[in-house]
C-alpha cells in the first residue's frame, strides 16, 4: 500500500511523519503533496489532482487539515495559485493582514501581489467572518471525504489544531460565537470514525519533548514518529 | 408529492425582493413553479431575486434539515460571481450581488472603471437593511466586496466555489435519499451541454485543473439538459431585462415537467 500525505507545515518536509510510516515499513512509498503555510483550498486542489492522474486502488490517503483562515486564489493571466495566510502583526489582534505565499517559480509581478495582499486584508477583515470560514472549511472536508468514499479510497483526516477538528469539539478553542444552523448540518454530515481522535496539537499537547520549542508548537523528529504511530494504530482501527 | 425549489430572480421571479413592511416578497403567480402547482400537493419556494449559490446550499440544507417528508428538490443554480457572508455584528446572512455582468466577458472588462464594478448588498429583512445601509460598517464591507472582484478573485475562483457547492449539496441529496433535479440559469453555469447562447454566456478565461477535476465528479444525469435561458428562448421581459416573461415561464415549466416525468417523479 503507497501513502498519500497532505496537509501544511505539519506534514511537509523529507523526515516528517509520512517518511516515518514509510521507513518502518507501513507504507511502501509516500507521495507527500504538503506544503507549509498551505491552504485547506490547496489540499482539496493537489489532492484531486493526484488522485486524477494515477490509479489510486493501492493508495492510502492521509490529510492533514490546517487552519480555517487561510486561502487560495488563482491567477487567471499567469496560470499560477496565490496563498493567502493570516499574519498577526505586533502581536495584536487589531493589526491583523493577508500574507501572499507563492508556489515555487511563480512569475506574479510584487506590484500585483500588493494589490492581493491588500484586497485578502479587506476581505478577511470586513468581509468574511469565522462562520464562513468555518463553512468554507466543512465543505472543503465534505469534498474530499465524499470524493474518497465515492471511489473506494481509504482515507484518515487529522488536523493541525482544534479549530479544525471537526470529531473533537470543533472550533471551541478559539473564539466562538453561536453556531448557525448549517454548520451543525454540515458537521453531521461528516464522517467521524475516519478522523484521528485528537488533533496533532492536541496529541503533542505542547510537550517541549515532541516540539521542536515554546515559541514554535511543530512536531520536532520525536514528535513525528509519535504522530506516525498515532496514525497507524487509527488506521488500523478503521481499516483492520 | 411536494415540491421545494430554490434559485435566483428566474426562479422568484422579477419584481421587488421586499414588500413595504420589509418581508421578502412570495414568488408572483406567473413563476414557474407557480404554474406546476397542480402537479404537486404542496410547493414551497425559497428563491430569491439576487440570491446567490451560497445562498442556495444554506437555506436549502436548512430546509431538508427539518426532515420535510415525500418532497423533491429542484435547484437552479445561478451566478457563481455572486456570494454570501454571515455578518457577526448584525447576526444575519449578507448577500453580495455584483452589479456588472461585463466582467464575464474579459474583451469587454479592459473597459471597466472602478466605478462600475459595484455591488448590491441584501437582507432577508428589508428595514434592517435600510438601517444597515446608513452604519459606517456598510461601506466598509461594500469596498471590501467590490476589491475581492477586482484584485482578489478570479472567474476561475468562483467557477470552484459554484462547483464546490454543487456536489456538497448533490451529495447531501444522494446521502440523505432525498430526490432532486438541478438545473440554472444560463448556460455560464450549466454543467451539461455547455454551449453559448448570449455572448454573456460565453467564458473567455479558460478553466484551471481544478474546475475540470470538479466538473468531472458531478452527476450530469441529475441536471436537466439545458438552463433557463436556453427552455424560455426570447421570451424576456425587454430588451433591457432578460428574466423569463410569462411565456418565458410557462416554456420553462413545461421543460421542468418533462424532466421530471422522464426520471419517473411525477
Amino acid at each position: 500500500m503507497k501513502l498519500l500525505a497532505n496537509g501544511c507545515s505539519f506534514t511537509d518536509g523529507d523526515n516528517t511523519w509520512p517518511q516515518q510510516l514509510v521507513e518502518n515499513g507501513m507504507f511502501v512509498e509516500v507521495h507527500n503533496l504538503s506544503m507549509a503555510g498551505g491552504s485547506n483550498d490547496r489540499i482539496v486542489r493537489t489532492t484531486l489532482d493526484f488522485c486524477s492522474k494515477n490509479d489510486m486502488s493501492n493508495y492510502m490517503a492521509v490529510i492533514q487539515w490546517t487552519s480555517l483562515f487561510r486561502k487560495e486564489y488563482y491567477n487567471a493571466n499567469l496560470k499560477e495559485w496565490i496563498g493567502g495566510t493570516t499574519v498577526l502583526n505586533n502581536n495584536s489582534a487589531e493589526d491583523l493582514s493577508m500574507n501572499i505565499i507563492v508556489e515555487k517559480g511563480s512569475t506574479t509581478r510584487d506590484k500585483d501581489l500588493v494589490h492581493i495582499s491588500n484586497a485578502a486584508t479587506e476581505d478577511m477583515m470586513y468581509l468574511q467572518s469565522i462562520t464562513d470560514y468555518r463553512l468554507s472549511t466543512l465543505k472543503n472536508i465534505l469534498i474530499l471525504q465524499n470524493y474518497f468514499e465515492q471511489h473506494n479510497i481509504k482515507y484518515l483526516f487529522t488536523s493541525m489544531g482544534p479549530d479544525s477538528h471537526i470529531a473533537g469539539n470543533m472550533f471551541t478553542h478559539m473564539y466562538s460565537p453561536q453556531k448557525q444552523p448549517i454548520i451543525h448540518i454540515l458537521e453531521s454530515a461528516v464522517n467521524k470514525n475516519n478522523w484521528t481522535k485528537l488533533s496533532i496539537a492536541n496529541m503533542l499537547n505542547n510537550n517541549l519533548e515532541y516540539i521542536i520549542s515554546q515559541d514554535d508548537t511543530h512536531p520536532n523528529e520525536k514528535g513525528h514518529k509519535l504522530l506516525a504511530q498515532s496514525f497507524w494504530q487509527q488506521i488500523g482501527k478503521i481499516y483492520g | 408529492m411536494n415540491l421545494f425549489v430554490n434559485g435566483c430572480s428566474f426562479s422568484a421571479g422579477h419584481g421587488e425582493v421586499h414588500d413595504e413592511q420589509g418581508n421578502l416578497t412570495p414568488p408572483l403567480d406567473y413563476v414557474w413553479s407557480n404554474q406546476i402547482a397542480d402537479k404537486f400537493d404542496k410547493v414551497t419556494n425559497y428563491a430569491l431575486a439576487g440570491g446567490s449559490n451560497d445562498r442556495i446550499l444554506r437555506t436549502t440544507m436548512e430546509y431538508f434539515s427539518k426532515g420535510p417528508v415525500d418532497t423533491i428538490a429542484i435547484i437552479q443554480w445561478t451566478s457563481p460571481i455572486r456570494f454570501e457572508v454571515y455578518n457577526e455584528l448584525f447576526k444575519t446572512w449578507l448577500g453580495i450581488c455584483n452589479n456588472t455582468t461585463t466582467s464575464i466577458h474579459s474583451s469587454l472588462s479592459r473597459g471597466i472603471k472602478d466605478e462600475d464594478l459595484t455591488v448590491n448588498i441584501h437582507m432577508d429583512d428589508g428595514l434592517a437593511l435600510e438601517k444597515f445601509r446608513n452604519h459606517k460598517a456598510y461601506s466598509k464591507i461594500s469596498n471590501a466586496s467590490q476589491q475581492q472582484l477586482m484584485f482578489l478573485k478570479s472567474l476561475n475562483d468562483y467557477q470552484i466555489q459554484f462547483y464546490k457547492n454543487v456536489y456538497v449539496l448533490e451529495q447531501y441529496f444522494k446521502s440523505n435519499n432525498i430526490p432532486f433535479l438541478f438545473t440554472s440559469m444560463s448556460f455560464y453555469n450549466h454543467i451539461v451541454n455547455a454551449q453559448d447562447y448570449m455572448s454573456i454566456d460565453i467564458i473567455e478565461t479558460p478553466p484551471s485543473k481544478l474546475e475540470i477535476d470538479l466538473k468531472n465528479i458531478l452527476d450530469k444525469s441529475s441536471w436537466t439538459a439545458q438552463p433557463f435561458t436556453g427552455y424560455m428562448g426570447a421570451n424576456y421581459v425587454s430588451e433591457n431585462d432578460h428574466h423569463p416573461n410569462q411565456e418565458g415561464h410557462r416554456l420553462i415549466s413545461e421543460a421542468i415537467v418533462s424532466e421530471l416525468s422522464k426520471r419517473n417523479y411525477i
